[in-house]
């Protein structure tokens, strides 16, 4: 499906990004944590370039990383995705 | 609503009270005890006395151009007329010489829906007046609104109106005066019956329109310039003939549809006599349906009156009524109806479906209105596709027209008979095999046509919108538009612009966003560059269109920032009402892209502007409408307000079905949508089986690759993945 979208439409289409964060929770569920986080590295960098750190799915993205990063003990990383974040967000985080 | 002049004959109140009563009240009104006084400048006028041979009873009512009274005659005939005094103003001697010029031809007038006009004379004063047959009713345009007649029996109605005047148009008598106040409906036997009266009398008092005859001594004006055609507005002008009458009957047919006048008393009488004659003149009148539409709240009523809705009133008068009052008022008179009964006939057009005489001279529209009233003969879909192709094969044909295009002409019409006609005929042709004759036909083209591309490209166009509109197979569609668009521009001559729009169209309802973005570019620097050579810079409702499709292409292609520029510059056209599609379109395409970018509360407040505008303005029903309730639908969705998305999506679900069918492309995404809720509303089984039913159609029409599809095949990962089904959902997301 991903392989689909990223020849039709590019690997930073909004589509495509949606299709990898569904599918990096799909890895969190199946406790595929560090596949999960490399997959949703690259969402939410493409999200943060393509539809930038106010729209609601950026934020949903970065917010499942920044937790992600925590789980895997990698609280520095944790912490450059919060300061991605707009203001309100990364207190709210 | 302007309001109407005092009636001739009573004013309506006085009219509907002497209507219920009948004859007590006329023996009352004989006997002096509900007599009216007489205005002061009216001193013949009081009950009793006399003019001529007639006695006054009572006044009916007060005109622009005189006083009526009811009066009744003395002598051997004893009977009730109505006696109109004109206002001062007028010489007397002219009106009377030039009413006995017209007294012979006035005599022959016989006709059930004309009054007669008996005699003329004038007062001890030196007032000229009118003997007049008493008609005791509403004005027609009352009339109608009183009884809510709908707009079929106003037509009827209209149409005896138009036969009175033809009658008297071939006894060589125009009216001159034509208006609802000239025209009352009495009621016999349950029959409505319109009455024209005022035959001979206008053509007698009215002159010319110069300040010096259009005005009263006090100051009032003769004749009724919302009626007047453009040639009795010019005073320069006295050569009136009976397409004079048409205009009016035209202005009167504008008013019994809509309820209001082609132009408001305000624009008419806001520069004295000079600013009349440049309305009548120069000022097209809005179409009736921008008219209605434009009334607010007034349209409620309009439409009450009609006993419909304004929507549907107004769908109706665009669709192609309102053709028949706009041909009537023509400013040029040769562009009107050649006379009165041509002007009825294409009433009478309209209500058997037939094709307008005031509608497009194209074959395609005749055409499609034969198809139209022969539908259960011809078959529904069949019918829309063969009236396509005949109509472009018979316009090619038409437009070429010449001997020498003998052997193209050929071609065509083996082409039309061999290859369409003949299977369509064929006694084992079903409808269901449309799409099969179709394939086939198109498959010949190129070689039937190799000698004429020009031909080949204008059908490949006409197969691309048939593929397109009605296979809902934009492959296909956008195959045959390519290879017409190569066509036409490898021959040359006009820039293809029409097969380029539908091919750009057809390549983003592909998914083929990148070729869409090409061509619509490729469109744009054609126009700026044409214009940058002629000095100007470029602009109009196309440019603009063409903009706005780009930008939504951009905005599919998940290029935001580009697209808010292209989208956001296509301005509203002042011709495109609130409510409109293109309305929907343009503004949609905004709200559309608000919610892509996140913004979603700004994208729901413009989405609900415009379901209030569509609904004030439109009858709900339309696609368009399921469409913006399933985008507020998703918006909630997003928000996690599923208590709000869920009656959205549901109705839109439904209602988006019942107008274009399950397998309508834009049929679709409003299933998508309601299954994304529905998995969120862990109703899982529902949400599945409305996924499979969805895919399944989306499977049929669109490539594997198609975005839409993907992007629905996500959303069943998802819920997979919600129904720990990792598995199916890992295939389906991976």
């Amino acid at each position: 499906m991903i392989e689909a979208q990223r020849a039709k439409l590019g690997p930073d289409h909004p589509h495509t990004l949606e299709s990898m964060h569904e599918l990096a929770v799909l890895h969190v569920e199946q406790d595929q944590h560090q596949q999960a986080a490399e997959l949703l590295v690259k969402v939410a960098e493409g999200r943060l370039a393509k539809l930038g750190d106010e729209h609601p799915h950026t934020q949903e993205s970065l917010g499942l990383l920044i937790d992600l990063c925590k789980i895997l003990d990698r609280l520095e990383e944790a912490e450059k995705w919060r300061a991605k974040l707009p203001r309100t967000e990364a207190v709210r985080q | 609503m302007k309001k109407e002049e005092p009636i001739f004959g009573a004013e309506p109140d006085r009219l509907m009270r002497l209507m219920k009563t009948g004859l007590e009240a006329d023996e009352a009104e004989e006997e002096g005890e509900n007599a009216e006084t007489a205005p002061e400048d009216a001193p013949t006028g009081k009950p009793g006395t006399r003019i001529g041979r007639y006695k006054i009873l009572s006044m009916l009512g007060e005109g622009g151009m005189g006083i009526v009274y009811l009066a009744e005659q003395q002598g051997s005939i004893r009977r009730r007329v109505a006696l109109k005094v004109i206002k001062p103003g007028m010489d007397s001697k002219r009106v009377l010489a030039r009413f006995d010029a017209e007294r012979q031809a006035l005599a022959l007038l016989d006709h059930p829906n004309i009054a007669h006009v008996y005699d003329a004379g004038m007062t001890e004063a030196g007032r000229p007046y009118f003997i007049m047959e008493h008609v005791k009713g509403l004005p027609v345009t009352e009339h109608c609104d009183h009884y809510k007649l709908t707009i079929e029996q106003r037509l009827r109605l209209f149409q005896q109106i138009c036969q009175a005047v033809q009658h008297a148009h071939q006894k060589g008598i125009i009216h001159r005066d034509i208006k609802p106040s000239n025209i009352l409906v009495t009621i016999h036997e349950d029959q409505a019956i319109p009455k024209i009266i005022d035959f001979g009398v206008a053509k007698a008092v009215l002159q010319p329109l110069t300040e010096r005859t259009l005005y009263t001594e006090q100051g009032q004006l003769f004749g009724t310039p919302e009626y007047m055609s453009p040639e009795q507005a010019d005073m320069a002008n006295e050569d009136i003939d009976t397409r004079s009458d048409i205009y009016s009957l035209g202005v009167l047919l504008y008013e019994l549809l809509t309820g209001v006048l082609p132009f408001d008393s305000e624009t008419l009488h806001g520069g004295g006599i000079d600013q009349i004659r440049k309305v009548i003149c120069e000022t097209d009148p809005k179409t009736p349906s921008t008219r209605l539409t434009r009334l607010g709240e007034e349209a409620q009523k309009v439409a009450e009156n009609r006993r419909t809705e304004i929507g549907i009133l107004a769908r109706n008068l665009r669709r192609e009524l309102e053709w028949i009052p706009l041909k009537a008022m023509r400013k040029e008179r040769s562009e009107r109806y050649r006379s009165a009964s041509e002007l009825s006939d294409d009433v009478e057009n309209y209500l058997k479906g037939d094709p307008l005489m005031a509608g497009p001279l194209t074959a395609s529209y005749r055409l499609k209105k034969f198809l139209r009233r022969h539908k259960a003969l011809v078959g529904g879909v069949a019918a829309v596709l063969v009236v396509s192709v005949i109509g472009t094969i018979v316009s090619v044909t038409f437009a070429m027209g010449q001997a020498k295009e003998m052997a193209k002409n050929r071609a065509l019409a083996n082409f039309l008979n061999n290859d369409i006609l003949i299977p369509l005929g064929h006694e084992h042709f079903k409808p269901t095999g449309i799409r099969e004759v179709f394939d086939t036909a198109s498959e010949k083209l190129t070689t039937e046509f190799a000698d004429h591309p020009l031909l080949e490209a204008e059908l490949r166009y006409s197969f691309g919108r048939i593929y397109g509109w009605q296979f809902l197979d934009s492959e296909i569609a956008v195959s045959n538009l390519k290879r017409a668009v190569e066509l036409r521009k490898r021959e040359g001559g006009v820039r293809p612009f029409g097969y380029m729009n539908y091919l750009a169209l057809s390549c983003t309802g592909a998914g083929r966003y990148s070729e869409a973005a090409a061509t619509f570019s490729e469109m744009i620097e054609t126009i700026e560059k044409e214009r940058k050579q002629e000095g100007e810079k470029p602009g109009g409702a196309f440019y603009y269109a063409i903009k706005s499709h780009l930008g939504n292409t951009l905005r599919l292609m998940g290029r935001y920032d580009e697209a808010g520029p292209y989208i956001r510059e296509t301005p509203l056209h002042p011709s495109w009402d609130e409510g409109h599609w293109r309305e929907f379109l343009y503004r949609g395409r905004i709200a559309a892209l608000l919610g892509d970018q996140g913004h979603y509360e700004e994208a729901e407040q413009l989405y609900e502007e415009l379901l209030e505008n569509r609904r004030r303005y439109q009858d709900e029903g339309d696609w368009r409408d399921y469409a913006i309730m399933k985008e507020l639908g998703v918006l909630h969705t997003l928000q996690g307000d599923l208590e709000r998305a869920a009656p959205l999506l549901e109705k839109a679900w439904a209602g988006i079905q019942e107008e274009l069918g399950n397998e309508h492309g834009r049929t679709a995404p409003v299933g998508v949508a309601l299954a994304v809720l529905r998995t969120k509303q862990v109703d899982y089984d529902s949400a599945e089986s409305l996924f499979d039913e969805v895919l399944n159609n989306m499977q049929i029409r669109m490539n594997d690759d198609h975005p839409e599809l993907l992007r629905a095949r996500s959303h069943l990962g998802v819920l997979y993945r919600e129904q720990d089904r990792h598995e199916d959902a890992e295939e389906l997301l991976m």
